[in-house]
């Protein structure tokens, strides 16, 4: 039953149950000037993310609303934290990263991601990477401008 | 009067019910995951297959199969035997009045589909109304909104009360000159709510209504007869109670398929084909376009003769000792809530764990090794209805044991020691 443990404490690490009980950015920011909505048919998660974005598609203040699981309700703060500040490219640059610390066992993630890497716990539970990549995709397509976003 | 001390024999008479025994017939329960002894509780999805079932199939395979209503060769004589004694192996569970009555199909969802376009297209017009219920499966919602949108016909809901039981005097409220058609789950998939059915065709036919019955949930639990239920329809999915998948099973009325159009075009269901016209065979080959489920029906008539064998009752005897243990121990983990709780059920238990969503409660309780269904459960209005996006569901087949609803138990527990 320890291993049990470890493995699912990996999962749900105290960053990540953190980040689902107390979300940091919840809400929608001032000056948002493109939201998607992001939903998952098969689990009924859903975020809204908003993005304050000026002319050179930099990225001012992003925050989030929704409901789901707390790897799902994680996933999007530690996203809000992560592309506040950056450019579009940078954002979407950073959400194929996660994709892939997501899903590669032995993906090596620079530096900079390190405040993700709790994402990471996912790769080993097949059934449960949608619910941390939803708000990724979700960012993505709000800077597509499209305003849904779905996994499945 | 005369006290009179009848034998406890025949059909009254609750057979013993060894579920050891039951459980070595199907090989799978003997499975490890994550190191640990499988505990399957999502028969509500899809049962396991015991050995008997799978042995049926495999001896079909190897010693007579070919296709069926087709050659005049021996194997094609020979399947088309085994085929049809499967369709009188069905109608003789259902206590159907014929034979003919019983239409395979490719799954129970199927079924509604061929009713709803079949009957419901030759029979329904803009206005008619058809009452579901908020316990419906999204396969007893969504065909009926297809025809909506195609025909403009009027969907009615019966609500229910927040225990998840079919509210029945809101039910008749609905009946009206311009009701056609009552399309209502017999056992509610999310719930376990039992819905008092007879009822419902009892009034239904007072003003001479036609009733559809979605039997999934309630045929691995109980014995259905559709002669005494009156149902007009009932359709129930094979790999529910012990069968393969594949197939489904469709009854219906011998004058309701009469007076229904063929669905699917192709072989099998015509009598007679140029270019110019088709004549059509009479039910319920009207029906089965093209090559049926011929394996599949062999495996669902070896799956009815093993739960008639160890006895309805006593399989449902047993089940309702696991629902009423289940409910008794999970009731006693402060935090979790069961979700449904009408006072007539069977078989399923859902819940929430307070400040746990129900997929982190999923994934911790599969990783210790018992398979719940986590979700809305086909039933997203349902879930809307209770104000919850999703449960856990525990469900129960012949092979569940009280130790594993403690293993459930307990894994639960691991969820509060992780979310805290």
């Amino acid at each position: 039953m320890t291993e049990t443990l470890d493995d699912l404490k990996a999962l749900y690490q105290d960053a990540i149950l953190d980040h689902s009980k107390r979300p940091k950015n919840f809400g929608k920011p001032a000056g948002a000037t493109v939201k998607a909505r992001g939903y998952n048919p098969l689990c009924g998660d859903q975020v809204t993310l908003y993005l304050a974005l000026d002319e050179q598609r930099h990225i001012h203040a992003v925050g989030f609303e929704g409901k789901g699981c707390a790897l799902c309700l994680a996933s999007a703060s530690l996203l809000t934290e992560a592309v506040s500040d950056k450019n579009e490219d940078e954002a979407r640059e950073l959400a194929g990263s996660i994709r892939r610390l997501c899903t590669e066992q032995d993906y090596r993630p620079s530096a900079d991601l390190e405040p993700l890497l709790p994402l990471s716990g996912v790769r080993n539970h097949p059934a449960r990477v949608k619910c941390a990549t939803l708000p990724w995709h979700t960012l993505v397509a709000a800077l597509d401008g499209k305003g849904e976003a779905t996994t499945e | 009067m005369n006290a009179v001390t009848k034998p406890v024999v025949g059909h009254n008479a609750v057979q013993a019910f060894d579920v050891e025994r039951a459980r070595a017939d199907f090989p799978i329960l003997q499975r490890q995951v994550y190191g640990k002894p499988l505990v399957f509780l999502d028969s509500a999805a899809s049962s396991q297959k015991p050995r008997q079932v799978m042995a049926a199939m495999t001896h079909m395979a190897e010693t007579c199969y070919a296709n069926v209503h087709r050659g005049i060769h021996k194997l094609s004589q020979e399947s088309t035997d085994l085929f049809e004694q499967a369709r009188s192996r069905v109608a003789r569970h259902l206590n159907a009045a014929k034979d003919d009555e019983i239409v395979f199909t490719k799954g129970a969802t199927e079924g509604i589909n061929l009713v709803a376009q079949s009957w419901g297209m030759a029979h329904l017009k803009t206005g008619d109304e058809v009452i579901i219920s908020t316990l419906e499966h999204h396969a007893n919602i969504v065909p009926w909104q297809m025809l909506r949108t195609r025909l403009g016909i009027v969907l009615k809901i019966v609500p229910i009360d927040d225990r998840g039981a079919f509210l029945f005097e809101e039910f008749e409220k609905l009946l009206s000159p311009r009701t056609k058609l009552v399309a209502v789950t017999h056992v509610s998939n999310a719930l376990g709510t039992v819905v008092p059915v007879a009822a419902v065709i009892k009034a239904a036919h007072a003003r001479g209504i036609p009733v559809l019955v979605d039997g999934c949930q309630a045929m691995p639990h109980q014995r259905v007869d559709v002669q005494a239920l009156d149902a007009d329809f009932y359709v129930f999915a094979p790999h529910k109670i012990y069968g393969p998948t594949g197939i489904g099973v469709l009854y219906g009325k011998w004058e309701r398929l009469m007076e229904m159009p063929p669905w699917q075009g192709g072989g099998e269901m015509i009598a007679s084909v140029s270019f110019e016209e088709t004549t059509f065979k009479e039910p319920p080959h009207r029906f089965e376009a093209g090559t049926p489920p011929i394996l599949e029906a062999i495996g669902l008539t070896a799956a009815l003769d093993y739960v008639e064998a160890l006895g309805h009752e006593a399989v449902a005897a047993h089940e309702a000792g696991l629902l009423a243990y289940a409910t008794e121990r999970l009731s006693a983990i402060p935090g979790l809530t069961i979700i449904g709780t009408a006072p007539e059920k069977t078989s399923i238990v859902s819940f929430n764990i307070e400040g746990a969503h129900a997929h982190d409660v999923g994934t911790i309780i599969d990783r210790q090794g018992v398979a719940v269904r986590v979700g809305h459960h086909c039933a997203e209005p349902l879930m809307q209805r209770l104000g919850v996006p999703a449960t856990v569901r525990a469900s129960f087949g012949l092979y569940n044991t009280t130790a594993e609803v403690d293993r459930l138990a307990e894994a639960v527990l691991k969820v509060k020691e992780l979310f805290g």
